[in-house]
């Protein structure tokens, strides 16, 4: 389909843009003009219905139109349309400008939103350089939707399109998908303690509680039945979604006493786990998977009837879901009237939370095989109201010993309430196991074990699509360790870093000089770069190392590069793999898609967030760029953690990890203090996802320290340009001849 | 079927006796739709409840066509803003209401308040339209989003092993539908597009605006439904559903209202006979874009015709 492209640009410079549409016209592209680029007011609305049709803009940038008005309003719009997926922005310096002065001229964000695709230097590259790359730029982005749309449609058969276990069609495909984390131990998962599992977005949470569902669990166990042999517990997947609950909404719990709300909830999430799990029986009587006769049911029936006082008439268990339905609109009936005033009677069947443990020792009591246990699989846990977290923490302190389990899955920092309705707490090791999906890439080990999960999902995949088994390895073609640059490109670039004359360099052993190329090669080859040329990504480790050990954005990497070889009519998994320059454009889209997507998908906080991620990512592309010892430093080290908690800050942090935007690492070794009069640090990361977007490297090997009154003043709109200005400087600074050690867990 | 009130000879809208009159007003002018189409002298009783700090102007303007008291719900959630109305409808022969600049949620609320007391069936709904929404770029609609809520009193009973099904009636505001369909992770997903829109050319608009959940989801998933005809929505919506071979209490149901006020009176209307097998999901925009405010008043409709759909 041919592409759209629309050309906004200054009355003044209209001889420029005919040499550019001049050369437009030869390509497979249909170029408009705004012919009213001077005109202002109403006409600029037509103008935004025009560009609305477009695929493509192309702004020309000169000193005549960033003073315009008119430009800056219709880049804002345009920026946000490319956040939107809906249009690609091309901006291009007109060759008598000057870089520097025309960006300066336009507001940061806008300035950082053109940066991401690259800006088209007629100014310096020569026209016909500069229209070069401008048109390899448009080829190589491919609108994100598009690609989306392409490789998560069902309807293709690009193997990594699966990227969520919703996108799963069947209980088969997960099965057969399934691979067990290797940085916990699965066994602690699925034996009957309780387990809180946390992890960021994308991280294998609901992949983990599915397999321990019983119509997947039965599969994973070579089985077809659930039977007396197949497993010791019948595991039910709940997933509490926001609106799954009447007292779940902001709007009712303002209108609800606290304890009036805690006794109905204690009815209702006990009246929908129970719901859930007879529904589940349902569906596995009615697929073969389990076996229960009519007595069997009317007995459960029967004896849950009872246990709950209700007065169902039927013997099955649709009679009885029917029953529990009623009971959930009593409760739903009663917030109403009360909510809008009325002083209602409760008539609710004030269960506590014991009745939970009886009611599931009728089910599991009625199960084929002894002691089965009935496992709770609650997904989504972090959406859950203070109130409401409490009483689950209840019933998961309560399931001891009993024959049932909660499993629990959480975004981080998802288990902040601890407490339970008799103000106990909930005690990891004794109540529960503390699972941690997300790998620590910094970790050598951890990072070994998530290139083996990521090896086995892989082949896992290509195996469920019917392509020939191989190794990732021998897939994704690996780059060189400079990509195009030579290791004497690079060697010149760090005696230049580092202040080393030839003749010192010279006298180095190949050792020494090995060593200089492992603490300051990539920030060599990022300051080497052109300006319209990306860092290349190729290989497994490159993948794994920018997924931030989360396997979600690995599958995005790794479908989009297969997405990329594909478009080109080739077969990636059966010819010769995916390339280098593939992998490296989808490391681009993703990185860009990701960034662009936390503006608008992360709850209150999103356009804050986004903010502090593209400042952060300024100033660390700052350092890496001059910075002489500590380049590559984008851990962010807090170095007052005493100030927190911040009411500024400390909610936008949380925000951030729940969503993976950063992530916090506790605990390290390396993270200890040197002595007991230094401080600990308070350390997060910025997800590696980001790197290629910020043009940083994705290595995190040294800190920079921020102090809690830093990031305030960064998420604050009016105090941050200056603040961000001040932290750009203080990065410069390079400590020469300061030869510090970067941390270690990188090779 | 759905009347365009007609000319503005203060008479266009024939009152029973005894009718009440709820008017809700803020800053937009298309909440003064109403005032030229009927005749002050035949509402028994009128209430003009205040949505805004800065309606000063308007609310001069209906004080001196209706007449009656005024209610300041500036401040009050939607829970007290129907509470507050609530107090206020006795025992009328007829409600009119003016759901024009009414929030959906608040629509979908107040609705089911009037319901529960057997008022809703005696209840007459008129919707103003506004000339335009300022401007046609989705920039100025709305920014980030503040939180991701269900509607109070619209919850499913479905147990929670059901997969999830989500339905999105698709507006102006594509932030707010990717954000609710990223934040629902949905096993299945359709989107609804207002068709015929208000306007020419909206339809498209809204299409083009959703682009990504277009291109995601596939034009498989995407169903055209009448705009402004809360009859034909309730009628299109049920076809869809048959025609996809979709049972709503089979799935974990989510349908979120992003799109007309006429269609999320349907809405209400399928609730309603689905009820508890579908949640009503809203997200709440970070802040509203000043440019994108509905202008100018176009045309007042009484909503009419769908209570037969029924």
């Amino acid at each position: 389909m041919t592409q759209k492209v629309f050309i906004t640009y200054s009355h003044d410079d209209a001889d420029f843009k005919d040499k550019i549409v001049d050369r437009l016209d030869e390509q497979d592209l249909e170029v408009k003009l705004d012919e009213r680029a001077l005109k202002i007011g109403d006409e600029l609305l037509e103008l935004f219905e025009e560009i609305d049709d477009s695929d493509i803009l192309i702004p020309i940038l000169s000193e005549n139109s960033v003073e315009s008005d008119w430009v800056q309003e219709e880049l804002k719009i345009a920026v946000k349309d490319q956040i939107e997926d809906r249009i690609r922005i091309f901006a291009v310096i007109h060759e008598g400008g000057k870089y520097s002065d025309i960006l300066d001229d336009l507001p940061t964000g806008i300035q950082k939103s053109l940066e991401l695709r690259q800006i088209g230097r007629f100014d310096t590259n020569g026209f016909d350089g500069a229209f070069s790359n401008l048109v390899e730029n448009i080829d190589q982005y491919a609108p994100g939707a598009e690609i989306y749309d392409n490789y998560l449609s069902n309807n293709n058969d690009n193997p990594f399109r699966r990227t969520r276990t919703e996108y799963f069609e069947s209980s088969e495909v997960i099965a057969n998908t399934f691979a067990e984390p290797l940085n916990t131990s699965y066994s602690e998962i699925s034996n009957l303690k309780p387990s809180l599992i946390e992890g960021g977005r994308g991280s294998g949470k609901t992949m983990i509680l599915k397999s321990l569902q019983a119509r997947i669990n039965i599969l994973l166990g070579g089985d077809t039945k659930f039977e007396r042999s197949s497993s010791d517990f019948f595991g039910v997947y709940c997933k509490l979604t926001r609106g799954s609950f009447s007292t779940q909404s902001d709007k009712i719990t303002n209108h609800l006493d606290i304890d009036v709300a805690s006794t109905i909830y204690t009815d209702e999430i006990t009246v929908r786990l129970l719901s859930s799990l007879l529904d589940e029986i349902n569906y596995c009587k009615s697929e073969g998977i389990l076996d229960i006769d009519r007595a069997t049911e009317k007995e459960i029936v029967t004896r849950l009837n009872d246990q709950l006082g209700m007065s169902c008439s039927g013997h099955t268990i649709p009679d009885l879901l029917e029953c529990t339905k009623s009971e959930l609109n009593t409760i739903d009936e009663y917030i109403q009237r009360k909510i809008l005033g009325e002083e209602p009677q409760y008539d609710g069947l004030f269960l506590d939370q014991t009745d939970i443990a009886d009611l599931s020792e009728i089910v599991a009591g009625n199960l084929p095989g002894e002691n089965i246990n009935i496992y709770y699989l609650i997904d989504e846990y972090e959406v859950l109201k203070d109130f409401q977290k409490t009483v689950v923490n209840t019933l998961v302190k309560r399931s001891e010993q009993n024959m049932y389990s909660f499993k629990l899955a959480s975004k981080k920092p998802g288990f902040s309430i601890s407490q339970t309705l008799e103000d106990e707490e909930l005690e990891e090791y004794n109540d529960y196991n503390s699972i941690d999906l997300d790998y620590n890439i910094s970790d050598i080990h951890e990072r070994s074990n998530f290139k083996d999960m990521l090896t086995e999902i892989t082949k896992n995949l290509l195996s469920n699509e019917g392509f020939p088994e191989k190794d990732v390895e021998d897939i994704l073609e690996k780059r060189d360790r400079f990509g195009s640059k030579s290791v004497e490109d690079i060697d010149e670039e760090i005696r230049e870093m580092r202040d080393i004359s030839k003749s010192e360099w010279k006298g180095l052993s190949e050792e020494e000089r090995q060593t200089q190329r492992d603490h300051y090669g990539v920030a060599s080859w990022y300051k080497i770069l052109e300006s319209n040329e990306h860092r290349q990504f190729g290989g497994l480790n490159d993948l794994a190392m920018l997924s931030s050990g989360i396997t979600r954005f690995y599958l995005e990497l790794i479908g989009v590069s297969f997405y990329n070889a594909q478009k080109d009519n080739r077969a990636p998994i059966q010819d010769n793999g995916i390339s280098v320059q593939d992998q490296t454009k989808a490391a681009h889209t993703v990185s860009d898609y990701f960034l662009e997507y936390i503006h608008d998908n992360i709850s209150k906080y999103g356009p804050r967030i986004q903010r502090l991620v593209l400042d952060l990512g300024d100033i660390f592309e700052e350092k890496l760029r001059n910075h002489t010892s500590e380049p590559e430093a984008a851990r962010v080290s807090i170095i007052d953690p005493e100030n927190l908690p911040s009411e500024k800050i400390d909610d936008i942090l949380d925000s951030a990890e729940e969503h993976s935007v950063i992530q916090r690492k506790s605990g390290r070794g390396g993270m200890r203090p040197r002595s007991k009069t230094e401080r600990q640090l308070m350390e997060y990361t910025l997800n590696r996802i980001y790197a290629p977007s910020l043009r940083i490297s994705p290595r995190y090997r040294w800190r920079t320290k921020f102090e809690i009154q830093d990031l305030e003043e960064l998420v604050d709109s009016e105090k941050r340009p200056k603040k961000k200005e001040e932290l750009i400087n203080s990065v410069k600074i390079g400590v020469r001849d300061e030869k510090q050690k970067p941390m270690t867990d990188f090779e | 079927m759905m009347e365009n009130i007609g000319d503005s000879d203060g008479s266009d809208l024939p009152l029973t006796e005894n009718c009440s009159l709820l008017l809700f007003i803020n800053e937009e002018e298309r909440c003064c739709g109403l005032f030229d189409h009927i005749s002050s002298d035949e509402v028994e009783e009128s209430y003009i409840f205040n949505k805004s700090p800065n309606s000063i102007q308007n609310l001069k303007r209906a004080k001196n066509r209706i007449g009656g008291e005024i209610i300041d719900v500036a401040n009050c959630d939607v829970i007290d803003l129907v509470s507050e109305v609530m107090s206020k409808v006795k025992d009328p022969s007829e409600i009119i209401i003016d759901i024009s600049v009414l929030s959906k949620p608040e629509l979908l609320i107040l609705m089911q308040a009037l319901d529960r007391q057997g008022l809703l069936i005696d209840t007459r709904l008129i919707y103003s339209q506004p000339e335009d929404y300022h401007s046609s770029r989705p920039v100025t609609d709305s920014k980030g989003i503040q939180n991701i809520d269900s509607v109070p009193g619209f919850i499913n009973s479905t147990p929670l092993n059901r997969k999830t099904l989500l339905i999105l009636m698709l507006g102006f505001e594509p932030a707010r539908s990717k954000a609710i369909y990223n934040n629902y992770d949905p096993d299945s997903s359709y989107l609804i597009v207002p068709s015929p829109g208000y306007k020419e050319g909206w339809e498209e608009r809204t299409v083009r605006q959703n682009s990504y959940l277009r291109n995601v989801l596939g034009e498989n998933n995407i169903e055209h439904i009448h705009a402004l005809h809360p009859g034909q929505f309730v009628k299109q919506f049920n076809r869809f559903l048959t025609e996809n071979e979709i049972k709503l209490g089979e799935w974990n149901t989510f349908v979120s209202p992003l799109s007309t006020k006429p269609q999320t009176v349907g809405l209400y209307y399928i609730w309603r006979k689905n009820e508890r097998t579908i949640s009503v999901v809203h997200s709440t925009p970070l802040e509203r874009n000043k440019l994108f405010v509905p202008t100018g008043l176009s045309e007042t409709w009484e909503l009419v015709g769908y209570k037969d759909e029924i």
